[in-house]
């Protein structure tokens, strides 16, 4: 499929938070409440349309465990932009925030954009982080700000086409040098696919010799089944 | 020990030092020395020396050696050195040694002074793994050794890629833990393959290779850091299949990263990077003389085709990926290398291994594959062509095996492909002059070659599969075995095969054939056990003690004997269930022929072949199973035997209980229908119901936007009532604008109102002081008329007196005119009081029930109520329309009023003028009265009283001299003045 720009994503934050089922619900448009853990990263991708242009998205999900941390931090130098995900149930991924912020902007090229998502706003009666806080924290960062749910798919689409777009104006402002694709950012081909010019190859295989075999005269007979009745015979196997 | 002099030149001549203790110098000018050159110098030394006393150097320098890689990285020489020395000591492979220094020339190509080691080949590989370990005992030294690969410098970049590389073969799994924590390790690594210098990227290729080793984690960033855009333009580059060894790294190296790593897998296809693997296999017409490196290249791109669409991959994954493969015309490309000519068998061969993983189970594929057709003339069908080979001795076995496998993928899920194999054998289809897949399968199947045998009858099998049609249909098939013998049943002539006693490979065929036949098809079964030698034979077969060679056999036999009991319909009197059972029980013993069916599953080759669906056999003798008929096997080994174990009282408890869950089932059935129709019934009620609420709702909406609507015109009504109401109250008044009420108007026409009243009390006022004046002028007149001849007075008094009659009459007809507008506004009150009662009368609609029936009723209820509603709205909207005209037209009236109130205004000014002068008139016949009361009182003449603070009153008229007496009246004049003219002015 043709693009006009392919973007890399990374989806970080503590675990369990709902990163795959996220993604899962971005990419596949469905949900799936018992989700395992993930392992190291996962893959996926979607195309989207930003000001009339196709944009591909590839995004790779990370593992949220201290134990994954060293290899996902491979993840960010070639990423254009980054979901950071919290849990507004749970106050103690909102408050490790600041690690997450500090650990991308460590390793991350100095221009990504990064999206803070405040998930499972479908749990508004175990909400221990406020809306308010979560905007605050990223007006103090410079993030943009969502909240969203992945089970009922609430601001989903925007949490990740917001981020596009933003992607997008920087793009258009000149600020990622998008020749580099180490920033995450690749112009789409310019042309499709070379057509084959290639003729199909002629000149009938030669199975070693063709049919040696001796030949089997079928005699068929209509479908009347159990006991075949006699039938003339027909040619016989030599 | 030439060289040695060499290297250590500056050396004192003495007695020859051994290598170690050189060695331990050596070690001791690395660590002491201040100069970077005597430093540099020694480590050369060392260097020269690594390769003959590796021990040696290993065990004593390679602390100081990385010592040196710390402190001394500005020197990219001495860097240089040291990494050489470093790969020397931990590299086995002395071929692998590339030396570039002045040293490898007369080092290099002797491989005879290294290999006549006294150290036998193991221990040196045990030396190169344990100075590995020792190395990466500090994690550091690998941090090290990548942040060495910054340096661009070619003499440190290249030998830190090897050593890495070498570290990494040693012990993978450990450089890989290391590598995979350290910050950017791999995507440093990832940078080598952008170096311009040939030589790092070839060998940053290597190193990737083995840093990509069976490692998910570390696979997916090397992914990630465009990896697969990287290998694929360096493939392009190098020329694709005709390309050298660095496309064959690539392919190894694409390879590692996309087996068994579903996340790349579908990277790579989301980064539509299969369209680019097409032109690969774009190969000429020409295709004789490939290079060895064209074929090696080839078959690393088919696998890595393969890879993509392995049956062992997910179903989701696979079959988008076939998908796109075929949309990008790969799947063309490869089935045009299939009917080529001169490609090598090994190509060809995986090739069609390739073909068939990408069209297996993917119907718009194999509807293509179907398609294919061979270039020959006439053109036959690609499936014809490779069956051809498949039943054709001559042809290698890893092919006929392909075949094998491309023609079971082709039917896997494929029903409409199993129809058209067995309709090539069938007689309405059948077609004497071409060449058949059926008749080539017959043939093979019936050929002396025990391997066309096998590869036939699997190939028919899968024909079969889970089709029962097809089951049935193949029973229709006759073959003609000689001439003068009646014609022989498909079946038959397998069953008459299988008790010639020929090889096990063709009888085990046969019997897979048959037990996927008669599987789940009873009147297969009835056909079999129709034939009155089968039985017999099976029983024989099963109950002999035979050889070792023999079991498989064995064991396929009772599985089939086992298939004719447990999927009996028990339409043969001889071969019933019951009866097929006893004679296992008297012939062959139920413990007996239990054991002889689990030979199948515990034969050595039936796992392998369960494994994974191609058929690869290391040899043509061990081709026995069959990967779907293992599952097939599986699913009947644990039924049949339970069949086989039940007695036949069981059996027939079981028929009954069968029964009687049949006849249960009969009215479950029964019931279920009724629960199915009242379901439906109760769904379509809903619907009504729900459409019936849904309309109710509507209704109830449009009824409430039509009582809110009334509710306006309600409220606009009352509104307007209330402005009717207010201008008919001071229509007597002034009115201006009758749409509007006007808080000003009111006031004006509280204002007139007043005036009104004070106009009506002057006048009365000024009626009595009228009279009294006529009164008095009367009784002057009649007294002074015969004293004085003045006779002007009376005709004036006469005058006034006259108009003033002209005012109150005018007065009156006001007043009429005023009760007359009351009687109208009274009117118009009534109206309007009657209308609003009548709209009072509208009110809510009538409850609704929960009940069906109601529903309708009270929808016609609502609807009727609705419609008188909108009746009545349009009535008042009508009411209402010809109030406004009404109002309009008050208001033209008032209009015409306050026209001729200015007028009259101007009369009364002008009557006013003119009783000022009646009033001076009066006073100056007063003073003349006066003058001659006087003479007269002069002449003597008694004269009476005058009244004269009348007088005075008159007088005091503006303009005229004032008097003492008058004061109260002037305060009042103004004031009435005032009046007056406001009076006036509402005359007609």
């Amino acid at each position: 499929m043709a693009y006009a720009y392919l973007f890399k994503y990374i989806i970080i934050g503590d675990t369990g938070v709902g990163k795959s089922c996220l993604l899962l619900q971005f990419t596949d448009k469905r949900f799936q409440p018992v989700h395992d853990l993930t392992i190291g990263v996962e893959f996926g991708a979607r195309m989207i349309t930003i000001d009339g242009k196709q944009i591909k998205l590839q995004i790779w999900d990370t593992a949220g465990q201290e134990s994954f941390r060293s290899i996902t931090r491979s993840y960010y130098r070639g990423a254009a932009g980054a979901l950071l995900v919290y849990d507004i149930t749970r106050r103690d991924t909102f408050n490790h925030l600041t690690t997450w912020l500090e650990d991308a902007r460590q390793h991350s090229n100095s221009n990504m954009v990064i999206m803070l998502i405040g998930n499972k706003s479908d749990l508004e009666s175990r909400r221990e982080v406020k809306k308010e806080e979560g905007e605050a924290f990223a007006r103090e960062h410079g993030l943009i700000f969502m909240e969203t749910s992945a089970k009922t798919a609430s601001n989903v689409e925007e949490a990740f086409i917001n981020t596009a777009k933003e992607i997008y104006e920087k793009i258009q402002e000149g600020v990622f040098d998008i020749n580099n694709e180490a920033n995450g950012i690749k112009i789409g081909p310019q042309h499709p696919t070379t057509s084959s010019t290639l003729a199909g190859s002629q000149g009938g295989q030669q199975p070693g010799g063709g049919l040696l075999l001796r030949t089997l005269h079928l005699l068929l007979l209509p479908p009347s089944l159990p006991p075949p009745p006699p039938v003339q015979p027909a040619v016989l196997i030599s | 020990m030439n060289f040695f002099r060499g290297v250590m030149g500056g050396q004192p001549a003495g007695p020859q030092p051994s290598g170690a203790e050189t060695i331990q110098k050596l070690c001791d000018r690395v660590a002491s020395s201040t100069l970077l050159e005597d430093r540099r110098d020694a480590v050369r030394a060392l260097k020269s020396l690594s390769k003959k006393y590796r021990l040696e150097v290993g065990t004593q320098a390679m602390n100081h050696l990385l010592q040196i890689l710390q402190t001394d990285r500005s020197d990219s020489e001495i860097i240089g050195y040291a990494l050489d020395t470093l790969f020397n000591i931990i590299c086995n492979d002395e071929e692998e040694e590339q030396d570039e220094s002045e040293d490898a020339a007369s080092m290099g190509k002797q491989k005879a002074v290294a290999v006549p080691d006294e150290n036998p080949q193991k221990q040196v590989d045990d030396l190169g793994v344990q100075f590995t370990d020792k190395l990466i005992q500090e994690p550091e030294n690998v941090t090290l050794l990548l942040t060495m690969l910054e340096e661009f410098d070619f003499h440190v970049r290249w030998p830190g890629v090897k050593l890495l590389t070498i570290l990494l073969k040693n012990q993978c799994v450990q450089l890989q833990a290391i590598i995979l924590v350290s910050p950017m390790g791999v995507s440093r690594l990832m940078d080598l393959l952008a170096d311009s210098r040939e030589v790092i990227r070839n060998d940053g290729l290597l190193l990737l290779q083995q840093l990509t080793k069976n490692n998910a984690a570390i696979q997916k960033i090397v992914a990630f850091e465009n990896a697969f855009e990287r290998l694929l333009d360096i493939i392009t580059e190098e020329g694709s299949s005709d390309g050298g060894i660095v496309v064959e790294d690539c392919l190894i190296l694409l390879l590692n990263l996309l087996r068994n790593n579903s996340s790349n897998q579908n990277f790579f296809k989301e980064g539509s990077y299969i369209q680019r693997m097409k032109p690969w296999f774009e190969v000429g017409d020409d295709n004789s003389g490939w290079s060895a490196q064209k074929v090696t290249n080839l078959h690393l791109m088919l696998q890595l085709v393969r890879v993509m669409v392995s049956p062992t991959n997910s179903p989701g994954a696979t079959a988008s990926c076939q998908k796109s493969m075929f949309q990008c015309g790969l799947l063309q490309q490869l089935c045009t290398i299939l009917m080529a000519t001169g490609v090598p068998a090994d190509i060809l061969t995986e090739t069609i291994n390739t073909v068939s993983e990408v069209i297996r189970g993917s119907q718009v594929n194999q509807d293509f594959f179907a398609s294919v057709n061979a270039p020959s003339n006439p053109p036959r069908p690609a499936i014809v062509v490779l069956l051809m080979s498949m039943v054709n001795e001559r042809q290698p076995f890893v092919l006929r095996c392909a075949v094998l496998y491309c023609f079971q993928c082709f039917l896997y899920r494929n029903q409409k492909g199993q129809g058209e194999i067995v309709a090539t054998l069938l007689p309405s289809t059948i077609d004497a002059n071409s060449i058949s897949a059926g008749q080539l399968l017959c043939g093979g199947l019936f050929s002396a070659d025990s391997l066309s045998n096998w590869c036939a009858a699997v190939a028919l099998a899968h024909a079969l599969q889970d089709n029962l049609t097809q089951k049935e249909q193949l029973l229709r098939v006759q073959l003609a075995t000689s001439l003068g013998k009646p014609p022989v049943s498909l079946l038959q002539q397998c069953t008459n095969i299988l008790s010639q006693g020929s090889k096990v490979q063709t009888r085990v065929g046969l019997l897979m054939l048959l037990c996927t036949w008669i599987s789940n098809c009873p009147i297969a079964v009835t056909h079999f056990l129709h034939n009155q030698e089968n039985v017999p034979f099976l029983t024989g077969q099963i109950s002999e003690n035979l050889g070792e060679d023999e079991r498989l056999v064995q064991g396929l036999c009772a599985l089939l004997l086992g298939i004719c009991i447990y999927h009996n319909d028990n339409s043969l009197e001889n071969y019933t269930k019951e009866k097929l059972k006893q004679l296992i029980e008297k012939r062959i013993g139920k413990e007996n022929f239990v054991e002889k069916l689990s030979f199948i599953t515990k034969h050595e080759l039936y796992s392998r072949a369960a494994q994974k669906p191609q058929p690869v056999f290391p040899s043509p003798e061990q081709m026995l199973f069959d990967h779907e008929f293992t599952k097939l096997v599986k699913d009947l080994e644990g039924v049949i035997t339970k069949a086989v174990h039940k007695s036949s009282e069981e059996e027939k408890k079981e028929e009954e209980t069968k029964k009687t869950i049949e006849q249960h089932d009969s009215i479950v059935t029964q019931y279920k229908e009724l629960i199915r129709e009242q379901d439906s019934q109760l769904q379509e009620l809903r619907e009504q119901v729900s459409s019936m609420s849904s309309q109710k709702e509507l209704m109830q909406s449009s009824l409430a936007q039509q009582l809110s609507q009334i509710q306006q015109h309600k409220d606009q009504y009352n509104l307007l009532k209330l402005k009717l109401g207010k201008d008919s109250q001071g229509q007597a008044g002034s009115q201006a604008d009758g749409a509007q009420v006007n808080g000003l108007q009111t006031e004006e026409l509280g204002q007139l109102r007043e005036e009104v009243e004070e106009l009506r009390r002057q006048q009365a006022t000024l009626h009595s002081q009228l009279g009294e004046k006529e009164t008095l002028i009367s009784t002057l007149r009649s007294g002074s008329s015969q004293e004085a001849g003045d006779a002007t007075g009376g005709p004036v008094n006469t005058d006034m007196t006259q108009e003033l009659e002209a005012l109150r009459s005018q007065i009156q007809s006001q007043q009429a005119e005023i009760s007359q507008l009351q009687t109208e506004r009274t009117e118009l009150l009534r109206r309007a009081e009657a209308k609003s009662s009548e709209a009072g009368v509208a009110g809510g609609s009538s409850e609704d029930s929960a009940l069906l029936a109601d529903l309708e009723g009270r929808l016609a209820a609502q609807t009727s109520e609705t419609d008188r509603l909108k009746a009545e709205v349009q009535g008042l909207t009508e009411g209402r329309a010809g109030m406004e005209q009404q109002l309009a037209s008050a208001t033209s009236t008032v209009a015409i009023l306050q026209a001729e109130k200015a007028k009259l205004q101007g009369e009364l000014q002008e009557s006013k003028k003119e009783q000022d002068d009646l009033l001076m008139l009066l006073a100056d016949q007063d003073q003349k009265i006066h003058s001659l009361k006087q003479k007269l009182k002069d002449l003597g003449e008694a004269v009476r009283s005058t009244h004269p603070h009348h007088i005075q009153h008159v007088t005091a008229s503006p303009g005229l001299p004032t008097g003492s007496g008058a004061d109260r009246t002037i305060e009042r004049y103004p004031q009435g003045g005032f009046h007056a003219t406001s009076f006036t002015s509402r005359r007609f």
